[in-house]
């Protein structure tokens, strides 16, 4: 619940997700779904030698299970925000 | 996990795939004159894709009774290519849940010689439709299957709020009583599996997480860490 | 009996003081924490947030992959390490392998 809200606030800001297969992709933040299927729009594939074919798509769904980071903005990370959210969710808020 | 690509030959009798209603799997959509093209291989001569609440299947035009299919559990990322430079047609391009050892063998020469073998290790197909006018509502039916199809083990982060200890316990988590917190020593070692939930995981080994937490090293744990830092 | 019944009852008291795994975390909130994962990856960084799938954003993050390879000729191994900085990032939880405190050695 926490991520879900988290990432939903981030829509439309740039962010890098890496894969678990190593493939990062750079995109615009489109949508995020409750199992944190990630929707990016305008993207490009940051380490260009490993998936060179990858070079550009439009838009690009992500399955949630098989991301392993996203790098976030520094502007979409509020810290006392998140450490509010956090603690609220912890005690079962 | 869901295998990855597959031969599919089961047809029906007005030419197209038999799908499996039992499970209430329907067609949501058609497209003739498509092409696959698997890892990095030609695309296949056209034939037709359908496309269904579970999987995506494509039927060879030209070897009658011969496809593949994919299900939609092993499709990790769908994505609109247009870059002519990328890949020489618009297409469709995902990425699949392959065994591993993928990428090299799946397009190398091999492929032939080892048949369907090789078929599940295809961790790249690409989609290419007579009309690339419809590769933005193919995308669009895609995402939607996608989330028809959530990972068996994933957790909808909605209906998830925190649970307390004996949910959590319901939930999959095991403590390691043995070793919990000792009154005096604040030290705990605490090993704990998480058996569902969102972590699906392959190798249940693996998974077992230890949590260590120890009091005293808490007060100064920003010291040590650029003493260990430094140490390097 | 009494005996048994006195470790349950210890136990009981110990539930109360920290209910489960995740309590210890929540100890660790604007605290740097290391985290190891899968494929031989290790972060430390900051926690600013949690939740109960081990999803976490860490701040001011530093990120360890140590890679072993075979030399084709003397089938010695040879071990790399890269390393690199990262602002903000969200770490999903399914790679998470143990969360803990900086470790006192290396």
């Amino acid at each position: 619940m926490l991520f879900f809200s988290y990432f939903k606030e981030l829509v439309g800001k740039e962010v890098t997700v890496e894969l678990k297969n190593d493939l990062a992709i750079r995109g615009t933040l489109h949508s995020v779904d409750q199992y944190l299927n990630i929707k990016l729009e305008n993207t490009r594939v940051v380490d260009q030698d490993k998936y060179p074919h990858m070079l550009s798509v439009r838009n690009c769904f992500i399955r949630g299970s098989v991301v392993r980071y996203v790098l976030l903005p520094q502007d979409g990370v509020d810290i006392d925000i998140l450490h509010d959210a956090t603690r609220r969710e912890a005690r079962g808020g | 996990m869901a295998p990855g690509l597959q031969r599919f030959t089961d047809i029906a009798g007005d030419g197209g795939p038999r799908l499996d209603a039992a499970s209430g799997e329907e067609l949501l959509r058609m497209d003739r004159a498509a092409s696959v093209a698997l890892g990095r291989r030609a695309p296949e001569p056209p034939g037709t894709l359908f496309v269904t609440t579970r999987r995506v299947i494509w039927l060879s035009e030209t070897e009658k009774g011969q496809g593949y299919a994919v299900d939609f559990l092993a499709i990790t990322l769908h994505a609109v290519s247009r870059d002519l430079e990328a890949y020489p047609s618009p297409c469709i391009y995902t990425q699949i849940d392959a065994e591993d050892g993928s990428d090299e063998e799946a397009g190398g020469s091999d492929f032939e010689a080892n048949g369907d073998l090789q078929l599940a290790k295809v961790s790249e197909m690409r989609i290419i439709l007579s009309d690339p006018g419809q590769l933005d509502a193919l995308f669009d039916v895609f995402c939607h299957c996608a989330e028809l199809n959530p990972d068996p083990n994933a957790v909808r982060n909605e209906e998830n709020g925190w649970s307390g200890g004996e949910n959590l316990a319901e939930g999959g988590w095991i403590h390691g009583d043995e070793d919990m917190i000792d009154g005096n020593d604040l030290e705990a070692h605490m090993f704990f599996t998480n058996l569902i939930g969102q972590n699906g995981v392959r190798d249940l080994g693996r998974s077992v997480r230890e949590l260590q937490i120890d009091d005293q090293r808490f007060e100064d744990a920003e010291e040590e860490d650029e003493i260990q830092e430094n140490g390097h | 009996m009494a005996a048994a019944a006195a470790a349950a009852a210890a136990a009981a008291e110990e539930e109360i003081a920290v209910k489960e795994p995740l309590d210890l975390i929540r100890l660790s909130l604007d605290e740097r924490i290391y985290v190891k994962l899968r494929s031989d990856r290790e972060l430390r960084g900051k926690l600013h947030a949690y939740d109960q799938h081990l999803n976490m954003i860490l701040g001011d993050v530093e990120e360890i992959v140590t890679t072993v390879e075979i030399d084709d000729e003397t089938y010695e191994e040879i071990v790399r390490t890269t390393k690199r900085t990262i602002p903000f990032l969200f770490v999903r939880g399914d790679g998470v392998i143990l969360v803990s405190p900086p470790l006192r050695t290396a």
